[in-house]
């Protein structure tokens, strides 16, 4: 079964789901709503915390930015379709589905497709939103390319590492903590930097700093790392799923 | 009681196998590594803020996910022809949370600001903040079949539970934050760091039992309809 007929034979199942269930408009509605609430809130708030407390946020505008578009609109999608996985996992769908013509990895492959491109999409819509920056078409094409990885890499990791929807809960912890721990990197821990390069998403929110800050920067090493490193992770993890499922 | 106390050892048991003290565990060596390299910082003005944020995850989350799982492998059904009541059922729930909480917030507190704080306050602030959320938790979650149907409207449950802390960056004063129910256990937390006045105290633990009392009653009709009876349970859906 090629991912054609995958398409024709999930498509319609999954078009009469969201019509009938919000899930897919929740997932587009929340980052439109987060960047709103950043383009109206965070110069307020910069404003506020000057006077209070007498410290600048602007120059940390970028770092603001890389988190919560660049890192937590992938992480949302990824998060969410990976408990879509858990609760089939959980209720024997996943299973049902092994003695079906469809093989499991074109499934995965279907699941993970849609937060990729809602994840791009999302890219070219969350920054004009905020008003925050200025990047341009390309390197926004740049970071959308970079970002769309972490929805299927955070999917997989929570689809393989919890045995049910309470284990991902408690991956989710962890992946909230993981997943904010880069930020350190850029405001107030440089001299620990390098550390924070085994976290995969390090390496887009660095490529976006520096586009920030040079639009013509040679992020090129950043992009290619960025691409590479979570393809191996799904990679792995993809393997991992079927080993699992087979079980 | 001691029904209740075997129902609170298994729900730990459970919550260990399920990774929550291995998670917790990595969590409190991760963030005490990383914020400990930040200097200047007064941890003191910034707990009861840390507390509210993390303490979501541990409670309204936590039993969003135990109780959707309960549900959907009949364990919940099957509780209701045990002698468990349905108060002890909730009960054991709040209480075994809470000890996850107190361990993970005191390791925080006590590795990254220090002993300097009040325990008594401190432990009831988190008493508070966690039977707000795992109730309300499950009332909310007790209606959904999935979790891909509450992971969602829970987002904006997370928004208002975070109205409080807008005075914190002075984004929005008024009185009418007293009415929030997260504000009273952030007052006793508060109270943990500075003297407060005593009309705030009374403020923090009676407004925060009302609510408590509230999200009690709630917890208990929604066992009620949503397990007892299935009101309002759909049909499983193969995908979403």
């Amino acid at each position: 079964m090629n991912m054609r007929r995958t398409l024709y034979a999930l498509g319609p199942i999954d078009l009469r789901s969201v019509w009938r269930d919000s899930m897919l408009s929740w997932m587009i509605f929340l980052p439109l709503l987060g960047a709103l609430i950043l383009r109206v809130g965070l110069p307020i708030l910069t404003v506020r915390v000057r006077e209070r407390y007498g410290f600048d946020l602007e120059p940390f505008y970028p770092v603001f930015l890389s988190y919560f578009f660049v890192v937590m609109t992938p992480a949302i999608f990824g998060i969410v379709i990976g408990f879509l996985l858990l609760d089939e996992k959980d209720d024997q769908t996943l299973k049902a589905l092994q003695i079906t013509p469809l093989p499991l990895r074109n499934y995965l492959v279907y699941r993970i497709a849609l937060p990729v491109l809602l994840t791009i999409g999302m890219m070219f819509t969350v920054f004009p939103l905020s008003g925050l920056d200025d990047l341009s078409p390309l390197a926004t094409l740049l970071v959308a390319t970079t970002a769309a990885p972490i929805a299927p890499a955070l999917t997989l990791f929570m689809a393989t590492l919890a045995q049910n929807k309470v284990q991902g809960f408690a991956l989710m912890k962890l992946i909230g903590v993981v997943l904010i721990m880069p930020v350190f990197a850029f405001i107030g821990i440089e001299h620990w930097e390098e550390l924070f390069m085994i976290i995969p998403t390090y390496w887009p929110m660095k490529m976006y700093l520096l586009l920030t800050v040079e639009p013509s920067a040679a992020v090129w090493p950043y992009f290619l790392v960025a691409i590479i490193y979570p393809t191996v992770i799904i990679w792995v993890l993809v393997r991992r799923f079927n080993q699992v499922m087979v079980e | 009681m001691k029904r209740l106390f075997h129902t609170i050892y298994w729900d730990i048991v459970r919550q260990y196998r399920n990774g929550f003290y291995l998670v917790t565990a990595l969590i409190v060596v991760l963030l005490v590594i990383l914020l400990h390299q930040l200097s200047g910082v007064d941890w003191s003005l910034w707990w009861p803020v840390i507390l509210l944020e993390t303490l979501v995850i541990n409670s309204f989350f936590f039993i969003a996910g135990i109780v959707l799982l309960e549900k959907g492998e009949g364990v919940l059904e099957a509780q209701v022809v045990t002698p468990l009541r349905d108060w002890e059922y909730l009960l054991a729930k709040v209480i075994s949370l809470y000890i996850l909480s107190v361990l993970e917030s005191l390791a925080l507190v006590l590795l990254i600001g220090g002993p300097n704080f009040n325990w008594f306050w401190m432990l009831v602030g988190i008493g508070c903040f966690v039977a707000l959320y795992t109730l309300y938790g499950f009332f909310v979650a007790a209606r959904y079949d999935s979790i891909s149907e509450f992971i969602l409207p829970s987002a904006l449950w997370t928004i208002g539970f975070s109205i409080p802390l807008l005075p914190y960056f002075d984004l929005w004063q008024h009185w009418i934050l007293y009415l929030h129910p997260l504000q009273a256990p952030l007052v006793l937390v508060q109270a943990a760091y500075n003297p407060l006045p005593v009309w705030a105290l009374w403020y923090g633990v009676l407004y925060s039992l009302l609510w408590i009392g509230v999200g009690w009653i709630s917890g208990r009709r929604t066992f009620y309809r949503f397990v007892i009876t299935k009101e309002g349970t759909r049909r499983r859906r193969i995908s979403s």
